[in-house]
């Protein structure tokens, strides 16, 4: 049976006139590689306004790492199923590098808006969905599919990391600050767009035209896209259909694509991230199909007339669980380099070199690369 | 040419920014061609003057801008008061005098607003960045203030995004919206998601 940690945000004055069985309740399994310390509650509070009740609660969760591995990434499953009952949350941290002993916060701040007449017991519910360690070893229920989320992102990390230290190591500290500065004018650069996506209806007036894909092929990618098109009307996109072969002898789990787009001005934008759960025998072909529809507009809420789509595969999943992801090499010498989001790690080291400068970053890669 | 002694830290700022003047700036091009030091700190200026016109770009609609623009003006003024206060020191230079304080505070008011109006075109489509899914009753929206999930019956959860630099808003064909930000306190990149169909 799981352990129940009922949280005191009773303590706290703002919630004195409401049940404070109501607000929160963290549940840590017995056995769990990680032991909740302590809970900062803020300026946590509830306020009734009209017929609802609006609860505010910020904590901050300290976690103590109690298994023998060094924990690299955590996500919290956040349930609210009272109040939404088709919906899940997640927090998640990853580039996480907590030795075993060692302590580790996590920030919650969430707000909810309930009918001050609901039932009794907790509004929200927090567990652990999932914790990556050092090894690559995974703990938690998995609900959210977590497992990959974290593996990825810590592939990528690795990835960064040793990018950065290679640089440092051959050019020095000049070379390694002409990169960050790099990075960061690229994530300043990279242009956004207003997505709104639906499943399987197509909304727009016109019926649409068929438009074949374009793709990035990355060297050594253990997943190639052969084909693939999509219907495309006005700002609209019927999510594409595509059709991939595995080039190794490992199954296939799960493969993420990216997708650019391309509008008629010849702009092209970062437009969304497609995994799709389509297991790929070794050495076969298989289609991947998303009944999804997909809207884009321009900051300034104008549709965005929409002329084509290039995609290109960002990871993949093996049956077993390992990731796959591009070089960073490969990445910077393809078409669409400077349209490939920022990973997790390059923000937080671009971050890093912001506000505490080139020597910090070293000090970091140094810290890492020794382990 | 290398000259031993380093321009100001006002100066290469000036300079990155390319409001120093002429003569002036191509004495200063000269140091800097034999001066990796001075060369690296232009372009971290650089660099931080196209974050914060990025950030500019994605300043919030409710801005109160009477507000800021006290700010503004307290703030330049504070500089000034400041320079006075340090121009009284004695100093091995001739310090400035208060018409070059006042000239210098205009360029500071210049090149503020000129962040403001001259952003490169591409940026003004990269703020407001909103996405929303809809499913089963069950609407998930994005925006870089936080993340908010909606039921037809009216309750709502939302995760409230903290104040960040730099907020990155990704959507996945998964059924899922999320927010990544450096949280400033923890130093910590923090992945908030929601999911409407898994």
């Amino acid at each position: 049976m799981a352990a129940i940690l009922a949280l005191p945000v009773w303590a706290s004055p703002a919630f004195a006139s409401e049940d404070p069985r109501q607000a929160l309740r963290i549940q840590l399994p017995p056995g769990a590689p990680v032991a909740l310390v302590s809970s900062d509650w803020g300026d946590s509070r509830s306020a009734s306004r009209g017929g609802a009740l609006v609860v505010d609660l910020r904590t901050t969760l300290q976690f103590r790492n109690v298994s023998p591995n060094r924990i690299r990434a955590i996500t919290l499953l956040v349930l609210a199923q009272e109040v939404t009952p088709g919906g899940k949350a997640s927090v998640a941290v990853p580039s996480l590098d907590a030795a075993p002993g060692e302590t580790f916060p996590v920030r919650l701040d969430l707000r909810l808006l309930r009918p001050v007449q609901a039932g009794p017991g907790a509004l929200v519910e927090v567990s652990v969905d999932g914790i990556l360690f050092d090894t690559l070893g995974f703990y938690g229920p998995n609900r959210l599919n977590s497992r990959r989320s974290m593996t990825l992102w810590e592939m990528e990390a690795r990835r960064d990391r040793k990018h950065l230290h290679s640089i440092l190591t051959a050019g020095g500290p000049d070379a390694l600050r002409r990169e960050m500065l790099e990075n960061l004018n690229r994530q300043a650069e990279m242009p956004r767009l207003d997505v709104r996506m639906a499943r399987g209806r197509a909304t727009a007036a016109s019926p649409g035209r068929e438009v074949s894909l374009a793709f990035v092929r990355f060297p050594n990618a253990p997943v190639d896209a052969v084909s693939g098109a999509a219907i495309i009307a006005s700002n609209e996109v019927r999510l594409p259909r595509v059709e991939v072969v595995n080039r190794t002898d490992r199954p296939v789990r799960s493969v993420e694509f990216g997708w650019i787009l391309r509008d008629r001005e010849g702009r092209e934008y970062p437009a969304v991230s497609a995994p799709s759960a389509t297991p790929v025998e070794a050495g076969a072909k298989a289609t991947v199909t998303e009944e999804r529809v997909l809207q884009f507009s321009s900051g300034q809420g104008q549709p965005l007339d929409v002329e084509s789509l290039t995609g290109y595969v960002n990871s993949v999943e093996f049956a077993d669980g390992n990731v796959w992801v591009p070089g960073r090499d490969a990445i910077g010498r393809s078409r669409v380099g400077h349209l490939v989001p920022a990973s997790a790690e390059e923000q937080r080291l671009g971050d890093l070199y912001r506000r505490r400068g080139l020597n910090a970053v070293i000090e970091d890669l140094r810290r890492f690369h020794r382990e | 040419m290398k000259s031993n002694r380093h321009p100001s830290q006002t100066a290469l700022a000036l300079h990155a920014a390319g409001d120093l003047g002429f003569w002036r700036s191509l004495q200063l091009r000269a140091h800097l061609a034999g001066c990796d030091r001075c060369r690296a700190t232009v372009e971290e200026y650089r660099a931080s003057r196209q974050f914060a016109g990025t950030e500019g770009a994605e300043l919030p609609a409710g801005l109160n801008w009477d507000r800021l623009a006290a700010e503004m003006t307290a703030n330049i003024k504070l500089g000034v008061e400041a320079g006075q206060i340090v121009a009284r020191r004695p100093a091995s230079r001739p310090s400035l005098s208060w018409r070059a304080a006042f000239a210098m505070a205009g360029v500071t008011a210049i090149v503020t607003a000129g962040w403001f109006l001259q952003r490169p075109t591409n940026q003004r489509w990269s703020h407001q960045a909103h996405a929303r899914i809809e499913s089963r009753g069950v609407v998930a929206q994005a925006s870089r203030a936080g993340l908010e999930l909606t039921e037809t019956a009216g309750g709502s959860l939302t995760l409230v995004t903290p104040r960040a630099e730099n907020v990155m808003l990704t959507v996945n064909t998964e059924g899922t919206v999320a927010n990544r930000y450096v949280d400033q306190a923890t130093g910590q990149v923090t992945i908030q998601q929601l999911y409407v169909e898994q």
